[in-house]
């Protein structure tokens, strides 16, 4: 258990492609990071330089307080567990667990207690003696992970490990995983491209884009104060809705027709955004805008409504609770509260 | 009995379909045995012939050994009055070391040639490609050379060192390939649990290995057995013969003992197929299943 700090922490390949120029980042002892991205976005690049995989080209890591960044894997006291698990194929499950701890000179005893305390901990027991080919995906991905905890490494690291997973194993092992985590205590850092899985699981979520951080902090902040239109974007499903505006003094100009009033400084073009959820259906006295409905996805616990308001050719989407199904071609009368506004630099793409 | 329920109840439109099918079969099927019964022809042939007579084997070559025709006076030939035992051991030395070296050699080399990068690595690779192309015969004069020069004409070290020699590139290329479809992720995961590079070789990724050294074992093993050239060559002392230039002191320039010719090279056929068999279990097994998804 220890604390991993990235100072300046930068990727360039030998034939001069810099996949990651510099990140900063403290992960606290015990803390839950997830460093999400779509992919190309340098995640796993970054979480194989911190396992010591893929060598570091500037900046330093720390682990501990010690200086990793020449160290072999093994002597940097991690443990990490693959997409496709990686298990010793021609080896028993046990002898999946104890292979490190052998190799690490352990003694008989310890290496049976420690690996059937972690078999117990995953639900491993009866499946000690197969070989990994006779197990399910969400098996074989438990053996990774026991694999990972046998050794009580000073972090664990995850390489999108339930990509191989059907969706309602995903889910599951996705709350073990957090529960485990929560239970050992161990310093985690996790890559994956799935927005859902890294809100649910992380701490504190790193949103990464082209190799630098978009923005670094708990899934909420990111949720409610997207800094960048790249945050906003990658965050909830479905996206938020962001439009280019200009804002004069008559108000937030949607269209040439509809302008919205705002309690805002700003003068000019601007990015406007706002969740789908935040769009309330609501009678045409009312309402900020209206909207052309186009499509309607009922899922019945809430539905998604696409449309475009006259004069614009963008979709945007309204989040609706319950089964709420209005007519194609249909008008749709929407608030949009100023409260739940995101408003971005159009240059920049920063939050304003 | 689950095929046949399984059948039954086919909708009957897949009537046609099925028949085509078979009729696929039968024709592969068709083609197959042909082959093997070309193939193996002449391996009965010698089986056939080693059990008759002189007599009827130049009478009736074709024909089976009957009552009158059975004689086993070339077995005795070779067993009692020739020194077969120790042919067949000299070509079990021989082959068996050559092919278990090859193995290692070839297998370690296939993983430094892919797994390590390094200055010279692909000359290495393209000198290995070479080995492919030209065939060691052409060497032979200066390997004899060499061998004389280091004191080793008439010995097996001669023969399993050129042996290894002419299967190392084959084996480095076959192996190579086979390496390479080994998910990365092992290796990787091998070293986050603190496994030395030595280790890693020889406890994850050599077990992984043995359906392609399977096969590297049985294409090197067969022209090692079967090589005249370098035995005749190289090691053609009473002590260090090797089965089939034992075979030869049966043709004489004048008469040749085609009894003992025969029944030695029925012998022959025996120690071979059973290192085949052996190898050939490993060739059927997939070993890398379950290893990642």
């Amino acid at each position: 258990m220890a604390e991993v700090i990235l100072n300046q922490v930068g990727k360039t390949y030998p034939n001069g492609y810099q996949a990651i120029p510099a990140i900063d980042l403290h992960i606290a002892d015990g803390e839950f990071i997830v460093l999400v991205g779509p992919s190309g976005c340098g995640k796993s690049t970054l979480l194989r330089m911190v396992a010591g995989l893929e060598s570091i080209s500037s900046g330093e890591l720390l682990i501990n307080n010690q200086r990793m960044n020449e160290k072999e894997p093994a002597e940097r006291d991690i443990a990490m567990v693959f997409q496709n698990y990686a298990l010793y194929p021609h080896m028993t499950v046990f002898d999946n667990m104890a292979y490190g701890l052998r190799n690490r000179g352990a003694s008989k005893d310890e290496i049976q207690r420690k690996v059937s305390d972690s078999a117990r901990l995953l639900g491993l027991t009866d499946l000690l003696e197969r070989k990994p080919k006779q197990l399910s995906g969400g098996q074989r991905q438990r053996v990774a992970m026991g694999r990972a905890m046998v050794r009580h490494p000073q972090a664990f690291l995850f390489d999108e490990p339930l990509s191989n997973l059907d969706a309602k194993l995903r889910v599951q092992m996705r709350v073990e995983i957090r529960q485990l985590q929560r239970q050992l205590g161990t310093t985690t850092l996790y890559v994956t491209h799935d927005q859902v899985e890294a809100m649910t699981l992380a701490d504190r979520l790193v949103v990464l884009n082209k190799g630098h951080a978009e923005q670094i902090g708990s899934p909420l902040e990111l949720y409610e104060r997207p800094a960048t239109t790249f945050v906003a974007e990658f965050i909830g499903s479905p996206s938020m809705n962001l439009l280019p505006v200009s804002i004069t003094d008559q108000g937030l100009q949607l269209t040439e027709q509809v302008s919205l009033q705002a309690d805002t400084k700003e003068r000019g073009a601007v990015i406007w955004g706002i969740r789908p959820e935040h769009l309330q259906p609501c009678s045409e006295s009312e309402a900020d805008f209206a909207l052309q409905v186009k499509a309607v996805e009922a899922l019945g616990a809430e539905s998604l409504i696409y449309g475009h308001t006259a004069g614009r050719s963008e979709l945007l989407v309204v989040r609706a609770p319950g089964p709420f199904t209005p007519a194609i071609d249909q008008m749709l009368y929407l608030r949009a509260p100023q409260q739940q506004w995101h408003l971005f630099d159009i240059n920049t793409q920063q939050r304003i | 009995m689950k095929a046949l329920f399984f059948d039954r109840s086919q909708p009957a439109t897949g009537g046609w379909q099925r028949g085509a099918q078979t009729g696929k079969a039968l024709a592969v099927h068709a083609v197959l045995l042909t082959y093997t019964v070309i193939a193996l022809f002449p391996i009965l042939l010698v089986l056939i012939n080693s059990l008759k007579s002189r007599k009827a084997i130049f009478r009736d070559p074709l024909g089976l050994p009957s009552l009158d025709t059975l004689n086993l006076g070339g077995f005795e030939q070779v067993l009692l009055r020739s020194d077969f035992g120790l042919y067949a051991c000299n070509s079990l030395v021989v082959t068996i070391l050559a092919v278990g070296l090859v193995l290692l050699l070839g297998a370690m080399a296939a993983w430094a040639l892919t797994e390590y990068r390094f200055r010279g690595n692909l000359l290495l690779a393209f000198l290995f490609a070479m080995g492919i192309m030209i065939p060691i015969r052409l060497g032979t004069v200066s390997i004899l050379n060499l061998m004389v020069q280091l004191h080793l004409v008439n010995t097996l070290t001669a023969l399993v060192l050129v042996y290894i020699a002419q299967g190392l590139p084959l084996a480095v290329y076959i192996l190579s390939e086979f390496i390479r479809t080994i998910p990365k992720e092992l290796k990787e995961a091998a070293r986050c649990d603190g496994i030395s590079e030595y280790k890693i070789f020889f406890a994850v990724i050599l077990p992984l290995l043995r359906p392609a050294m399977a096969t590297v074992a049985v294409f090197t093993m067969i022209p090692i057995w079967n090589d005249l050239w370098f035995p005749l060559i190289l090691a053609p002392g009473e002590e260090s013969r090797t089965i089939t230039l034992g075979v030869q002191q049966f043709v004489g320039q004048y008469v040749t003992d085609w009894n003992a010719v025969l029944s030695s090279l029925t012998l022959a056929i025996v120690p071979v197929l059973v290192l085949y068999l052996i190898f050939s279990r490993q060739l059927i097994r997939g070993l890398t299943a379950g290893a990642v998804k």
